[in-house]
């Protein structure tokens, strides 16, 4: 894609809606809860920069830890909450936008927290009454950046038909992708993710109301000599997520190649950016970005507060930091804002928007 | 004498690894401030210089009316702290107003021994830029309301004795103690510079928890060059 180049209908991110599925539960009390005796693991969840996190687990026992779940347990956990929580977001989008399910001529939902066959898409389907010939899309295992390769095919659709709008739901239920054990490695990924969902609608504004950002263009960039440095690994009952130590930094070492190639196609630099909406991958990794790119702790503060209050919500985190910009209301009609996730690959996606 | 930019108010000779830029006319402080900018754009996209060096800041002795002249002028002042460069600036005789925020924004300054810094806005009833972030920084919360709110010239040897001037030369010796200067911090490292800067800056308003995270960040940017792109 060459961004001033596309031709067709302009494209507008119309309304986002987000929910947290599960319980709320604050960081400091989750050691104990998992049963972490070991004082490198517990120090791990508090200096996480991460204050609460919402978390579909089960009661604590007696002991006064979570019991273990199966990894049939967590199958089942995974495609009740994604189908509860993605209803709940689609709803409330298409209310807020006065859209009815049929309206939607393409739909994306992205996980990658649970497999189900049929997908998400095809349930959501059935219970909103979307159109039998509707496009989708069911995007799995992606990761943390499938929220903005999901949304790539819906606007690349709706600039090409006039009228037309696309669904995006972001389901991801982390505690249904828990091994717990008393590894390093486990404590690090069991400190991050928590449950969330959003949704976001794209098509023309057609009401030309203010401040709804036009998609101007996405840019991607892969660096496969890390694939494995963010993975599942398959323990036999469990896919359990390994992340590499040093996996932010790479991210930071790079992340300047994809922001600057999209910036250039539009005759931008990093100075025309008014806002930053980046995925709250980790304080390691935002700490990373933030100095490679030269962006403020200002730049960050969604991504920041979003981390703080929710933990990485994977694929849908980057439209949880984009909900609190606009309701901060501080936006004004010509800022541009970048977009950016980061995942497995290593992976990272951006896309301009312009208010 | 290798590179050449005119503006109205100032002009750029890029000499080896340093940009001397000098102010040499005064104009209105929008037309200043239009210069500078344009100044900024050239120095983060076009400029190798690892060294700049901004003279004549006597012509920059104007003062600012409005909030809004106040946010673009330190538009600009937060840009120079960004750029991979080592800032220096030259002062000569009296530097107040808006060469005062200029000289304060860069990294060091080199004055003439009958030079002087002065503040008179917080005595005329209004506050003088983000100077009064910067300068507490630079010589403590104490000296700095002795200089804002009392608005006499502080003599730049006492300056000196606080560390807010690096350097000062004699009226004949201006070229040859910038240039000794200069080669005092050589060989410059721009990104090694761009990060120490920010950290530096960052370290009175982060905890140590906080900055620690931020110094790993920083040393493996300047450990490890990023790789090259294949498309």
């Amino acid at each position: 894609m060459s961004g001033k180049t596309q031709t067709g209908q302009e494209t507008y991110l119309l309304g986002v809606a987000t929910t947290n599925p599960g319980d709320k539960y604050w960081q400091r009390d989750l050691p104990s809860l998992f049963g972490l005796q070991n004082k490198k693991n517990a120090s791990i969840f508090i200096n996480s920069n991460i204050e609460s996190r919402y978390l579909s687990l089960p009661a604590a026992d007696d002991s006064g830890r979570i019991p273990e779940e199966t990894s049939l347990e967590l199958w089942h956990k995974h495609r009740k909450q994604s189908i509860h929580a993605g209803g709940t977001v689609i709803t409330e989008v298409l209310k807020e936008l006065n859209l009815k399910p049929t309206d939607i001529d393409y739909l994306v939902c992205v996980t990658s927290t649970g497999f189900l066959c049929p997908g998400l898409t095809a349930y959501f389907v059935k219970e909103f009454g979307f159109k039998s010939n509707i496009h989708r899309i069911d995007l799995v295992g992606m990761g943390c950046h499938g929220g903005l390769n999901g949304m790539q095919p819906i606007v690349n659709y709706c600039r090409q038909f006039n009228k037309g709008h696309g669904l995006l739901v972001c389901v991801e239920i982390c505690s249904s992708a828990y091994v717990i054990d008393t590894t390093i490695s486990n404590a690090v990924v069991n400190s991050l993710f928590g449950d969330g969902c959003a949704a976001a609608v794209f098509g023309p504004n057609l009401s030309a109301i203010a401040c709804k950002p036009q998609i101007l263009g996405f840019e991607s960039h892969i660096a496969t000599e890390e694939i494995s440095a963010m993975r599942f690994d398959f323990d036999g009952s469990k896919n359990s997520f390994y992340l590499d130590r040093n996996i932010p930094y790479v991210i930071g070492n790079q992340v300047d190649q994809p922001v600057n190639a999209l910036l250039k196609r539009f005759d931008l630099k990093i100075r025309d950016v008014s806002h930053w909406i980046i995925h709250s991958g980790g304080k390691k990794v935002l700490d990373s970005i933030k100095y490679a790119l030269n962006i403020s702790a200002h730049d960050i503060r969604h991504t920041v507060s979003v981390l703080r209050d929710f933990g990485n919500l994977s694929s849908g985190s980057f439209l949880f930091s984009y909900q609190r910009l606009i309701q901060e209301n501080l936006v004004r009609e010509g800022d541009y804002a970048l977009l950016m996730t980061m995942g497995p690959g290593m992976s990272i996606e951006c896309c301009l928007l312009q208010f | 004498m290798s590179d050449f930019l005119e503006l109205q108010t100032l002009h750029l000779i890029e000499k080896e690894e340093t940009n001397w830029i000098e102010f040499n006319k005064v104009f209105s402080e929008e037309q200043s401030l239009r210069d500078l900018q344009k100044l900024m754009d050239y120095l983060e996209d076009y400029s190798s210089a690892k060294l700049i060096v901004f003279r004549n800041l006597d012509y920059l002795n104007q003062f600012l009316n409005s909030t809004d002249e106040f946010r673009n002028w330190e538009k600009v002042f937060d840009r120079l702290n960004r750029l991979r460069a080592v800032t220096i600036a030259v002062i000569r005789g009296v530097c107040m107003g808006l060469s005062f925020q200029l000289a304060i924004s860069c990294d060091f300054r080199v004055a003439s021994s009958s030079s002087s810094l002065q503040s008179i806005e917080v005595k005329n009833g209004y506050l003088p830029g983000m100077i009064i972030f910067r300068l507490a920084k630079f010589i403590g919360i104490g000296i700095a309301k002795r200089i804002l709110f009392m608005g006499l010239p502080y003599k730049v040897e006492d300056a000196f004795q606080i560390g807010l001037i690096d350097m000062i030369f004699s009226e004949i010796e201006e070229q040859s103690t910038i240039d000794k200067f200069i080669k005092s911090l050589l060989p410059v490292q721009p990104i090694a510079i761009q990060l120490t800067r920010r950290l530096l800056d960052e370290s009175f308003a982060n905890s140590y928890d906080e900055t620690i995270g931020h110094f790993i960040a920083a040393q493996y940017k300047c450990l490890n060059p990023p790789p090259k792109q294949n498309n």
